[in-house]
């Protein structure tokens, strides 16, 4: 199965969760959960092939008030060269991170946060037909914004600035990467009233 | 048994800096030995530059030239950058042959140290052809190497 097609069952299986919870008001906020998936470009640490490549996450946490909130993270991100045919460098990082989200609430339909993660990071890495992966300490700084759509939409845009990294083979390697994806709130908002 | 506590000390002292003292070895600098491919055998010079880390594997830029019975006056030479992997172990690389880089006479070499000072392995043609050897490599072999 290609790339494409696994994107749109992923993004048709998101849409039909959303339908139901259409009557309700955007935004996002304490004792709400949320989900979703996103794609990010990654350029991997210089001392690590120093190349942009894509990294995929999925995310699912709870708001514990309207302006934190706990998430969980997986994430993985693979980069390659050839610079001749049989000589492939490849790098993949492969995250599992818990994120303290600080949410705010400018407007009903914008959340933008920061947040901070800290998890286990499993760097492997390939050169010439060698070889080798290290797991140790994970973490993340991020900050970024949801955008639901309209004003009674569980679903929002969410962009995101981030920079994972990881510590592997005795150094800390940093990957800044910006990333957007689809989020959906898991909670129903009903109106206050005129 | 002060005489006793002593010795265990020292003979751990003895076992920790057997542990540590392995010198970590840097393949940089040019190494001679020969390749052989079925019957026909050359001589082979490796010069390994351009050291840099990549995670616990060991990048380098390298250099071939070959002689072989088939081009008594000339040589062959193969390059390729940052396509030398090291691993204290093992030595992969890869280097192409001939003007048009990358696309017809790439071989990758495959070696292991033996002692330090020597690598023994095997290569083989990884592209379709090599139009620019002259020297009967030909598509498969082995090699050997001296510092």
């Amino acid at each position: 199965m290609t790339g494409r097609p696994v994107r749109s069952i992923v993004i048709a299986g998101i849409l039909l969760i959303v339908a139901p919870l259409a009557p309700a008001r955007a935004g996002i906020r304490g004792r709400d959960g949320e989900v979703g998936i996103d794609y990010a470009r990654q350029r991997f640490d210089p001392e690590l092939l120093g190349e942009t490549g894509g990294r995929w996450s999925l995310r699912g946490g709870q708001h514990v008030t309207g302006l934190l909130q706990w998430e969980g993270q997986i994430t993985r991100g693979r980069v390659e060269t050839t610079p001749l045919p049989g000589a492939e460098r490849s790098v993949t990082l492969s995250l599992a991170l818990v994120n303290l989200v600080v949410n705010f609430h400018p407007r009903e339909n914008v959340v933008p946060y920061v947040l901070l993660g800290v998890g286990i990071a499993k760097t492997r890495i390939e050169a010439v037909g060698l070889s080798s992966s290290d797991t140790e300490t994970g973490y993340q700084i991020g900050g970024g914004s949801r955008f639901f759509f309209g004003k009674e939409s569980a679903v929002a845009l969410r962009v995101e600035l981030s920079i994972p990294g990881g510590d592997a083979f005795e150094h800390s390697y940093f990957h800044p990467s910006l990333g957007a994806g689809l989020t959906l709130r898991i909670g129903h908002h009903h109106h206050l009233g005129p | 048994m002060k005489i006793l506590t002593r010795i265990l000390v020292v003979a751990l002292l003895a076992a920790c800096w057997a542990c540590t003292g392995n010198p970590e070895i840097d393949l940089q600098g040019t190494w001679h030995g020969q390749w052989t491919a079925g019957g026909i055998a050359g001589s082979l010079q490796v010069t390994f530059a351009g050291k840099r880390a990549f995670g616990d594997l060991t990048l380098y830029d390298v250099t071939l030239v070959l002689t072989g019975p088939s081009c008594p006056g000339g040589q062959d030479r193969g390059t390729g950058d940052r396509t030398v992997a090291f691993n204290q172990d093992d030595v992969h690389f890869a280097i192409s042959i001939g003007a048009a880089a990358g696309s017809e006479g790439v071989f990758l070499f495959d070696g292991a140290m033996n002692g330090g000072r020597e690598i023994d392995g095997s290569y083989r043609l990884t592209s379709d052809s090599c139009p620019a050897c002259t020297c009967g490599l030909g598509t498969s072999g082995t090699w050997t190497v001296l510092r």
